[in-house]
């Protein structure tokens, strides 16, 4: 019963919350879980605020498809798409994030915290490249790769352990799971905890 | 630890094949002539003077990798011992370097250019050649989330986070990177970074004919002409000098070298 009860609060929440000015209609479901300005909310919905608008579509797409899985998700992708879509994911790409202070490689090559060195270094051991390679300086994103920095702990953490356990597809070449499936559930909780102490 | 891994050929097993003679410059080269040539070439970039502080330490550090690992390799106890910087900077190849002698037996100095990781492991060519145009493919699915579909990478808050693979901003027609066969043989070994799916050997040969028939900056050796640093240094499997499906030759239109320092946006 918790699933249904959780989507009922989240459309319930959205009508009557007062909704940010420039808050699109279509994306005022969304907001329910994920806040008006797409900041997040902790045991609802991660921060979209930020992210690339093509990868929020993506995401979106991901769940109707079902490489994604959460039932909620799964309920409110199938009722947008589109231009619709491509609005909202907008709106939420262009909502400010709090600024992470850049780390430029080099700057610092010895690390005691494991988990920052797999952020910084990877473990090329195992043939594990650093986070910050693909997702920035510091995390906060690249292209189209999202940033981390910032991002819900459980969240990230659901997601590694998601595709570890193939139940999150969809991202090119399957490069996170390969990436999440050499990393142990240590390494995930504290790489986890870490990204989103990075504010 | 930065440059220990095995595959994108490490700077400790470099630094055990030099001194040695090189084409690209017709002469022996020391560790630290080899390390300018990385600046100088894969960087695009203006390498530090012979024996500065940033060449000795970059070969403190290739030494203090390789010697560590050898040590540990042969079962020789201690630190790694010191060397002076005049020795550091010429490399571990030469007849007089100073090895514990458990080293030496085991690494005769013919045998010190070839520890694992030292070149690329060569992907044979494809008996049916390689192709930019089937290499464009190929760079579409596998590359260009990172690389961008202008191959010219991003940078994140004004830093240079995935790199550039033409253009202006790459390394240039003198780097060994622009040849297809040297690619061809980075890319199979090591991308899409992680080795989250194997290239086969003919989309690696592709891929590399694609990203290097393209645009790219001067052959620091040029002289004025494009058919004469065609004829001296590019007798390889590279398309400098060349013109692609009817384009204009490349390097007649080559981006400057040594630009200056400048962060780019997205």
């Amino acid at each position: 019963m918790r699933i249904p009860l959780l989507l009922t609060f989240c459309v319930f929440l959205s009508p009557t919350s007062s909704l940010a000015a420039d808050l699109p209609l279509e994306a005022g479901v969304c907001a329910g879980c994920h806040g008006e300005q797409g900041q997040g909310i902790n045991n609802l919905g991660p921060r979209l605020a930020g992210l690339p608008a093509q990868y929020l579509e993506r995401q979106v797409n991901l769940f109707k498809g079902g490489s994604r899985q959460n039932v909620t998700m799964h309920a409110m992708a199938m009722g947008i798409g589109g231009e619709q879509l491509q609005k909202v994911a907008n709106y939420f790409s262009a909502q400010p994030v709090q600024p992470v202070a850049p780390v430029r490689r080099g700057e610092q090559t010895a690390y005691t915290d494991p988990a920052a060195k797999l952020v910084y270094q990877g473990d090329w051991s195992r043939t594990l490249p650093a986070c910050a390679t693909c997702h920035g300086p510091a995390t906060i994103g690249v292209g189209q790769i999202p940033r981390l920095a910032g991002q819900q702990a459980d969240y990230l953490k659901n997601q590694l352990v998601a595709w570890q356990q193939g139940k999150r597809a969809g991202d090119p070449d399957n490069t996170m799971g390969n990436i999440a499936g050499k990393l142990s559930g240590a390494e995930i909780d504290a790489l986890s905890s870490y990204l989103a102490n990075l504010q | 630890m930065p440059g220990a891994a095995p595959t994108p050929p490490p700077l400790w097993a470099a630094y055990f094949a030099y001194p040695a003679y090189r084409k690209k410059n017709d002469k022996v080269n020391s560790y630290q002539e080899r390390l300018q040539g990385c600046m100088t070439y894969s960087m695009n970039g203006k390498a530090p003077p012979l024996g500065s502080p940033e060449l000795v330490a970059f070969a403190a550090y290739s030494y203090w990798l390789g010697m560590g690992a050898l040590m540990d390799k042969y079962g020789v106890p201690g630190p790694v011992p010191e060397l002076d910087d005049e020795e550091l900077l010429k490399g571990g190849k030469g007849d007089d370097f100073p090895l514990p002698d458990a080293i030496v037996r085991a690494l005769p100095v013919d045998e010190r250019g070839k520890l694992p990781g030292r070149g690329y492991p060569l992907v044979e060519k494809p008996t049916g050649g390689y192709s930019p145009q089937r290499g464009e493919t190929v760079y579409r699915q596998h590359c260009q989330l990172c690389h961008g579909a202008d191959g010219q990478g991003y940078a994140s808050a004004g830093i240079p986070t995935l790199p550039p693979l033409w253009g202006p901003d790459s390394f240039n027609w003198g780097a060994g990177m622009h040849r297809v066969n040297t690619a061809a043989y980075f890319i199979h070994e090591n991308m899409p970074l992680g080795k989250s799916i194997q290239l086969t050997p003919q989309q690696a040969w592709d891929v590399a004919a694609y990203i290097n028939s393209r645009e790219r900056p001067q052959d620091p050796r040029f002289d004025g002409s494009v058919e004469k640093l065609r004829q001296r240094y590019h007798q390889h499997t590279g398309y400098y000098g060349q013109s692609v499906d009817g384009g204009p030759v490349l390097g007649a239109k080559a981006y400057p070298n040594f630009p200056p320092q400048q962060d780019s946006g997205d």
